[in-house]
């Protein structure tokens, strides 16, 4: 049983962050659902960040022509990996937000313009961490439209368990099946494509791992400027494994269609999702290894328990010649 | 200063023998004692060969001198401390001017160098090596450095390696990057700065910071620097105060990672200048 909740213009001090999953059909839902939202927003004199596809921006801004507290956004600026989109998130709303005023964002995203399974997992994962990100914010929201055309009830459904609550008909209901646990439940992860190449390293061995990834990756085809984003995030990952994961760990490589995949295993544990989707301060001393692999990489998953041990892939994009 | 024809712009190098040096090197050489004496002989002997003025302090080279009576003009500096590197210095300049007024194209030192320094106090030591450096820099001399590997630590040897331009020796390939002398407070890296050769980078860029205010480090040839040798960059910059680095060259990848890394900001005293 769900619980219906009426709009709420201007939140109470001290709510918690309020992240909505709005379910709409067609153009005109679309716009009547927003458009509520953002009304609400300007009522209670609050800002308004807007990310939404291109055609969907358009008709928003048809309507809604010099209206200075709404800011619209382009959400690819952030890159593919959506890695990157809660430190954007937090950048975009940080600064509509100064002195304390309340902000609402809107984000929809180009889920059929997902590029593979595997990002279309770490999209939905990145919804659910949302609310861990911003779970102490208590003068931010967000409204996430989703394009339900297409009758995809699975998917509906998979992306149902990243949002607390549900927008409908211009009031929002605690979702039940919200997932609210601590531990997210991924995906698995796809075996790795034949053929692959595998290296055991440790301590001494970085100058050998990215010798081994440039090779690979240059026979995989992918570009010089990827090679050298790839070349720090591989000496970030295996770093971490040198230092934090057990002394070592197991680097293998394998093209799979037009990407080229980088996996780092070993026996260390992440505990907290959060690491590396957050910007780092000047003063802070650690703690930017696989931030800089979000940033330089086209897509990372990261697969963490006590139990097994840590799996990262780091994904480029590798055009076919 | 002598002549400094033939000195090109300094760069880091491999040499598979010391008959490789170039006017305004400076070597690091790593020997087994079972090695090292032919390498020696041929180095002292070649400066015959080339009209340059051979130095000797340590008992390699003096070995090489006295035993086989080289046809070349050598000085044997037997200098009373030896550790010391400003002793050391003033007596092989004195010897350079003298080479200037005697003719010779310049002169090449063979210093063997004694472990002094308390274990694990890498900066002191990296900064007597980059003054030599230095000297070589100015000098257009030829300086190699021996250092025994039974008197020294592994790690020890690992960080001054990193700041000689070259090296000769089995292991010439390593270490990841190396940090020379581009002029009056000027430095060159050269290679790749990670989390392995992190604390050498620090220990190097420490001792360059020593003794004056702004240091200049030029990245054309660093291939890429990763997080902890970014922030081993900014402890270096803020481990004395008033110290600023301004890192010019750096190519894209490398400038990408200090924005990314958080440490563009006018409170870092280390500027990533085009």
């Amino acid at each position: 049983m769900t619980e219906t909740m009426p709009p709420t213009p201007s939140r109470p001090h001290g709510a918690p962050f309020r992240h909505e999953l709005y379910p709409y059909r067609g153009q005109d839902q679309f716009l009547s659902g927003t458009l509520d939202y953002i009304h609400e927003a300007l009522e209670a004199d609050e800002a308004v960040v807007v990310a939404v596809p291109e055609d969907k921006t358009s008709l928003l801004r048809g309507e809604l022509a010099d209206e200075s507290a709404v800011t619209f956004v382009d959400a690819t600026t952030a890159g593919p990996n959506p890695g990157r989109h809660i430190a954007a998130w937090s950048a975009w709303m940080h600064q509509r937000g100064e002195g304390g005023r309340p902000v609402r964002g809107i984000g929809e995203t180009a889920w059929r313009q997902a590029r593979s399974a595997a990002h279309l997992s770490e999209l939905r994962y990145h919804e659910w961490l949302m609310n861990r990100a911003f779970a102490r914010s208590s003068t931010w929201s967000m409204l996430c439209p989703y394009d339900a055309a297409d009758e995809d009830q699975d998917a509906l459904r998979s992306l149902s368990r990243c949002h607390p609550q549900i927008h409908r008909d211009g009031q929002y209901t605690l979702n039940e099946v919200y997932l609210t646990g601590e531990e997210y439940a991924f995906d698995d992860l796809d075996a790795p494509c034949d053929p692959f190449q595998e290296l055991s390293y440790t301590h001494g061995d970085l100058g050998a791992i990215r010798s081994k990834v440039s090779q690979c990756a240059t026979d995989a085809g992918v570009t010089e400027d990827r090679l050298a984003k790839l070349a720090v995030a591989v000496t970030e990952i295996a770093t971490n494994s040198i230092r934090h994961g057990g002394g070592h760990g197991t680097l293998r490589t394998w093209a799979q269609d037009e990407t080229f995949l980088c996996e780092l295993r070993d026996s260390g544990y992440i505990p907290d999702a959060m690491t590396g989707r957050t910007r780092p301060e000047a003063n802070q001393v650690g703690g930017r290894g696989l931030w800089l692999a979000h940033q330089l990489c086209d897509l990372v998953e990261i697969r963490s328990t006590p139990d097994q041990g840590t799996t990262i892939r780091l994904h480029m994009d590798a055009p076919q010649r | 200063m002598l002549a400094l024809e033939g000195v090109g712009v300094r760069s880091a190098r491999a040499l598979a023998t010391l008959d490789e040096v170039e006017l305004g090197d400076h070597v690091c050489w790593r020997v087994d004692p079972g090695d090292a004496f032919a390498g020696a002989r041929s180095y002292v002997a070649d400066g015959a060969l080339y009209g340059d003025k051979v130095v000797v302090i340590g008992s390699l080279g003096t070995v090489a001198v006295r035993r086989d009576r080289l046809p070349t003009t050598s000085v044997i500096l037997d200098l009373p401390d030896r550790a010391d590197t400003d002793v050391m210095l003033a007596a092989v300049r004195r010897e350079t001017r003298a080479a200037v007024r005697e003719g010779f194209r310049s002169v090449r030192v063979l210093a063997e160098r004694i472990p002094v320094t308390a274990p694990g106090d890498a900066e002191e030591l990296l900064a007597r090596e980059l003054k030599l450096d230095e000297f070589a820099a100015e000098s257009g001399a030829i300086v190699v450095c021996v250092f025994r590997t039974a008197q020294w630590e592994a790690s020890t040897l690992e960080h001054v390696a990193c700041v000689h331009p070259q090296e000769t020796g089995k292991r010439a390939a390593r270490p990841a990057f190396r940090m020379f002398s581009t002029g009056t407070d000027s430095w060159g890296v050269d290679g790749v700065v990670d989390s392995e050769c992190a604390t050498a980078f620090n220990a190097a860029v420490r001792a360059a910071t020593r003794r004056t205010p702004t240091v200049k480090l030029r990245f054309d040839a660093v291939e890429m620097i990763d997080a902890a040798g970014m922030h081993a960059l900014v402890d270096a910059a803020r481990h004395l105060p008033e110290r600023r680095i301004v890192v010019e060259g750096a190519n894209e990848i490398v400038r990408l990672c200090w924005d990314l890394a958080g440490y563009a900001t006018a409170d870092v005293p280390v500027v990533m200048a085009a």
